[in-house]
């Protein structure tokens, strides 16, 4: 990562990503609390359902973090383009 | 002999998606024309309970999800996943064209039984209970079918920011349609199954459509632009920040209900601050345009897509401001919400697929445009009639809120409102006939390749592979 990518990253991280997260466990937590109030035991179906699709993903996290997805992070972007102008040399000798 | 693109992408099911969800959309507009008729007492079926207003506007709601959208999505994501991994997707010949066959026929069932009076009451959710174990099949389908590249894809080299969306999109939503759809009608009652209704309509928004219309922004925007996206870790930070703190954000829809007041504060505290997750994924694509501004002026498509981010970014601020319980004493229940729905639904993600389609259709055609002149056209009138109905409805739920709030009779309300339903069939008029000039546009074109390939085949040309 060059200076100006370090700089967002860390931007997001600290004004966007950390509130996001502390937002959403007390969101968690309420609706947590939530399914001991008087009619509102049913939220709990959905409830735990979400949260566990929402460990798949942590193990995806996980998953990619480990397999180097990360690493050089701006070369998908650069990949992506490399193949998708063969695919449209390619298209254009089909003769439009 | 087949190229390489040739031989993973299959022309025919992009076509047949793209040619579905242009026709569910002239059906939608129809069926909003109409039903905006009802408030300017001009309906055209009074007394017949089959094309009721009310039957007929959920056709509008329901159309637009799972014809146009669904379709459009899908047409969009054969054409670009494969290009995106180099793989195909799972199965082409026979679940491409069953997952089509179905999708269209889960379509006319949902549109049939609502007008026969078979509706769910959830809002958004209307699908009649007898199709929903379809619907969520096909998702299922869906899952298996454009998973596979992204797959294949993630065990040679790390994945780019779209496909990260599209998985997104593609594990979540059979999991919230089967929670939304069954839970609060068959096991769920009450005010806790409200809550799930809740979550239902916003997550379907923010768990479907919202990561797939962004995974194929970050498809279409560096291909037109033909340059990569101003960060990756951004974008990449924009998906985690979507997968793990969107779910479970729609309680908001039911603010001052029965629910406990601090389950309703947290879901206003955390839909504001996910909208700065958003805003994070809007400043690295207005960054990516740095540069090479002019391309909006020549690539129609990329207008169309541009124009629907700043229309996702406006809706995203409103959201901010509209979850908030002191602006929800005005608001709720007013046409505020309609307009709302309106420009994320069609303005954002709409404008979304209509760029798309005017970016594939040419090719999936091996044609050109037929007509530039008649594309500008279509765009003006459509994103005029689209900010002139956000407007007045804006200012139209302003006037009711306002005036219920006061205690003024009821019908006050009604007779303040009838100026700002005038508006809103004009400025849907104005888009039905940009939405009129696109068809023609969009028929033309196909004719064209009928004529090129005619051509291509009597002088010898061995192109126009479809």
């Amino acid at each position: 990562m060059n200076k100006r990518d370090k700089i967002i990253f860390y931007v997001v991280v600290f004004f966007i990503l950390i509130p996001g997260a502390i937002s959403f466990l007390i969101k968690i937590g309420s609706y947590f609390m939530v399914e001991v109030e008087e009619g509102m035991s049913g939220f709990a179906l959905p409830f735990f359902n979400y949260l566990f699709v929402a460990l798949g993903f942590v193990a995806l996290f996980v998953w990619a973090y480990l397999e180097g997805h990360f690493r050089d992070i701006e070369r998908p972007a650069i990949e992506m383009l490399e193949r998708e102008q063969r695919y449209e040399e390619e298209f254009l000798k089909g003769g439009v | 002999m087949k190229s390489e693109q040739d031989s993973i992408i299959n022309y025919d099911l992009v076509y047949a998606h793209i040619v579905a969800s242009i026709v569910l959309l002239a059906v939608v507009f129809l069926a909003g024309m109409l039903y905006s008729l009802q408030f300017l007492h001009l309906y055209p079926f009074p007394g017949i309970e089959f094309l009721s207003p009310g039957r007929v506007r959920t056709v509008h709601t329901n159309g637009a999800v799972y014809g146009f959208i669904v379709n459009g999505f899908t047409a969009a994501l054969y054409w670009a996943l494969p290009r995106l991994t180099g793989q195909r997707v799972m199965n082409e010949k026979y679940l491409g064209w069953f997952m089509f066959i179905a999708l269209q026929g889960a379509v006319a069932a949902t549109a049939i039984g609502i007008l026969a009076g078979d509706s769910q009451a959830i809002p958004w959710g209307e699908t009649p209970w007898y199709v929903d174990p379809f619907i969520v099949v096909w998702l299922l389908l869906a899952l298996v079918q454009f998973t596979t590249p992204i797959y294949k894809l993630a065990n040679k080299e790390p994945l780019y920011a779209a496909n990260w969306y599209m998985i997104a999109g593609l594990v979540w939503i059979p999991m919230v349609y089967i929670m939304g759809n069954y839970v609060p009608v068959f096991f769920v009652p009450g005010i806790a199954g409200a809550a799930i209704t809740g979550t239902w309509i916003h997550d379907a928004v923010g768990l479907y459509v919202t990561p797939i219309g962004w995974g194929l922004c970050y498809y279409f925007i560096p291909v037109i632009l033909k340059k990569p996206v101003w960060s990756h870790a951004l974008s990449l930070l924009g998906f985690w920040g979507l997968a793990f703190f969107y779910p479970l954000q729609g309680v908001h829809h039911y603010l001052w209900s029965p629910i406990p007041m601090y389950a309703q504060y947290a879901a206003v505290l955390s839909t504001i601050v996910l909208e700065l997750a958003v805003v994070s994924v809007i400043v690295n694509f207005m960054m990516t345009l740095k540069g090479r501004a002019e391309a909006l002026k020549e690539s129609i498509p990329l207008r169309w897509i541009y124009v629907g981010i700043i229309n996702y970014a406006i809706t995203c601020f409103q959201c901010a401001i509209q979850v908030l319980l002191t602006t929800q004493k005005v608001i709720h229940y007013t046409d505020w919400v309609v307009g709302h729905a309106h420009l994320i639904m069609y303005g954002t993600f709409g404008f979304w697929i209509m760029g798309f389609i005017s970016y594939l259709w040419p090719k999936v055609n091996h044609s050109e445009t037929y007509s530039k002149a008649l594309d500008e056209w279509a765009f003006w009138l459509l994103l005029l009639g689209m900010e002139l109905m956000w407007v007045d409805l804006l200012a139209g739920g302003l006037i009711q809120g306002f005036t219920w709030w006061s205690l003024s009779p009821w019908m006050d309300s009604i007779r303040y409102s009838f100026p700002f339903w005038i508006g809103r069939t004009a400025s849907g008029t104005l888009m039905s006939i940009g939405l009129c000039f696109y068809i023609y546009n969009f028929y033309k074109t196909g004719r064209k390749k009928t004529v090129s390939l005619i051509h291509a085949h009597e002088v010898g040309a061995g192109g126009g592979v479809r």
